[in-house]
């Protein structure tokens, strides 16, 4: 590995890193908040037009439908539609698409929750929405891989996750109780995994994606792309649906792993 | 700034028959300047202007709509939410300028059909190029009073004449209205 792809991989990326702006707007057009815009003379609400007369002529063009995405030389849009309020992230475009709809979620959710219920009676008053302005730039500052399999732990029920580096003997992310993170551990994966490989090529399987361990009190899944392993612990007593933990398991390292070798234009 | 103050903003639809001056008016207003060549709107044209009222921020957005028939598939959708509306027509007096007077009915209609009852105000627009003391416009004058549309303001985008005030009225009456409402 060069020394600035290592250099990438120690310092923490935060959403501002992979996102250029959000914005949040109506069917007016009106952008009632946004982060991000940084050309001079453009306004948030220029933008925020442009967008929403594309939404419309999108749905007249093919009725019944709504444009959920725009590809750009280099960048994307991705944008996020509940009732008559939009919600676009603007990327650039080796940012994955699953990771931008976690993104556009995060701040779909979160803007519901607090405003929901002001949504009908704005008149034109934006002045309500100004908090949340506070709450976008925070939420550009937040590590995102980090933030990333903390949603993932806690959306497939696991006790535990560690994302681990073989070629840095690093571990980039845990979320575990301490004594299941230990380098002794960690090492031990990578030995099954290697071993497993040895196995799979025997049988003539090909490479190996992941190992689903049953044990007695746990479900232990180790998958493995490149250099960079994930392990996830289940709890025996959770009643899970083992070919999507494993599935969900690949696919988040996937995403990972296509984020670790983004070259970085901030 | 004081914490209390407000921020409003106001979607404005213009809409008027095509080449009757809409995006140039617009352009006096929010930009001061004038263009002799006339460019054709494709589809929609947005821009915007911030007053401060009372220490309140408003912001008039305008949705300058292409006033050519093929744009009229996508027009009921881009009036969508409007707080106000402006229909312009000429005072040519050629061809045109008649034409885009007897629609200026078929325009409120749609206006009405689409937003309900949003306030309307309508701009007459190229006065420059008439004299204006020998202007009959009893027709509109009486259309204003039945449709109890906001007010008439003879404008020219050329010379500025009326361009301020007829916009000033706008956004005096959303302030007013909105204000009210908090």
């Amino acid at each position: 590995m060069s020394m600035e792809e290592s250099e990438l991989m120690e310092e923490k990326k935060t959403i501002e890193n992979y996102v250029e702006s959000i914005y949040v707007y109506d069917n007016a057009g009106i952008c009632l908040t946004s982060v991000g815009i940084t050309s001079e003379n453009l306004d948030e609400n220029i933008v925020s037009g442009f967008f929403t007369a594309i939404k419309k002529f999108g749905q007249k063009l093919i009725p019944g439908t709504v444009v959920k995405s725009l590809i750009m030389s280099g960048h994307k849009l991705f944008y996020n539609n509940f009732e008559n309020i939009t919600f676009c992230i603007q990327c650039y475009d080796d940012l994955p698409n699953q990771v931008i709809e976690y993104i556009l979620h995060r701040v779909s959710n979160k803007f519901l929750e607090v405003y929901q219920e002001k949504l009908p009676i704005r008149d034109g008053n934006i002045t309500i929405f100004s908090d949340f302005k506070n709450y976008l730039l925070q939420f550009m500052e937040q590590p995102l891989i980090e933030n990333l399999l903390e949603d993932f732990g806690y959306k497939v029920f696991s006790e535990g996750v560690i994302l681990f580096d073989e070629k840095q003997e690093k571990i980039l992310f845990a979320k575990v109780p301490e004594e299941y993170s230990s380098r002794k551990q960690i090492s031990m994966s990578g030995m099954l995994v290697n071993f497993a490989i040895k196995l799979s090529h025997e049988y003539q399987g090909g490479d190996v994606n992941s190992i689903l361990i049953s044990s007695e009190k746990r479900w232990i899944c180790v998958s493995k792309r490149e250099h960079i392993y994930i392990i996830v612990l289940f709890s025996k007593t959770k009643d899970i649906e083992l070919n999507i933990i494993v599935g969900k398991t690949e696919e988040i390292l996937d995403n990972i792993l296509e984020m670790l070798k983004i070259k970085f234009k901030k | 700034m004081n914490d209390t103050h407000l921020k409003f903003v106001f979607k404005i639809t213009v809409v008027g028959d095509g080449g009757v001056g809409k995006t140039s008016l617009i352009k006096k207003y929010t930009e001061g300047t004038f263009e002799e060549d006339y460019i054709s709107t494709v589809g929609a044209q947005f821009s915007f202007y911030d007053e401060k009222i009372n220490g309140d921020e408003c912001k008039l957005y305008f949705w300058d709509i292409a006033g050519q028939s093929e744009f009229e598939f996508l027009r009921a959708d881009f009036y969508e939410e409007s707080k106000a509306a402006i229909i312009v027509y000429s005072l040519e007096e050629n061809d045109h300028g008649k034409e885009s007077l007897d629609h200026l009915v078929d325009w409120y209609e749609d206006l009405k059909k689409h937003c309900g009852n949003i306030p309307i105000i309508i701009f007459a627009n190229k006065v420059d190029l008439i004299d204006e003391d020998k202007l009959d416009d009893a027709f509109v004058q009486k259309f204003v009073k039945n449709k109890n549309i906001i007010g008439i303001y003879h404008t020219s985008a050329k010379t500025g004449k009326m361009v301020t005030e007829a916009f000033l009225r706008i956004i005096r009456d959303l302030y007013d209205k909105y204000k009210n409402n908090i």
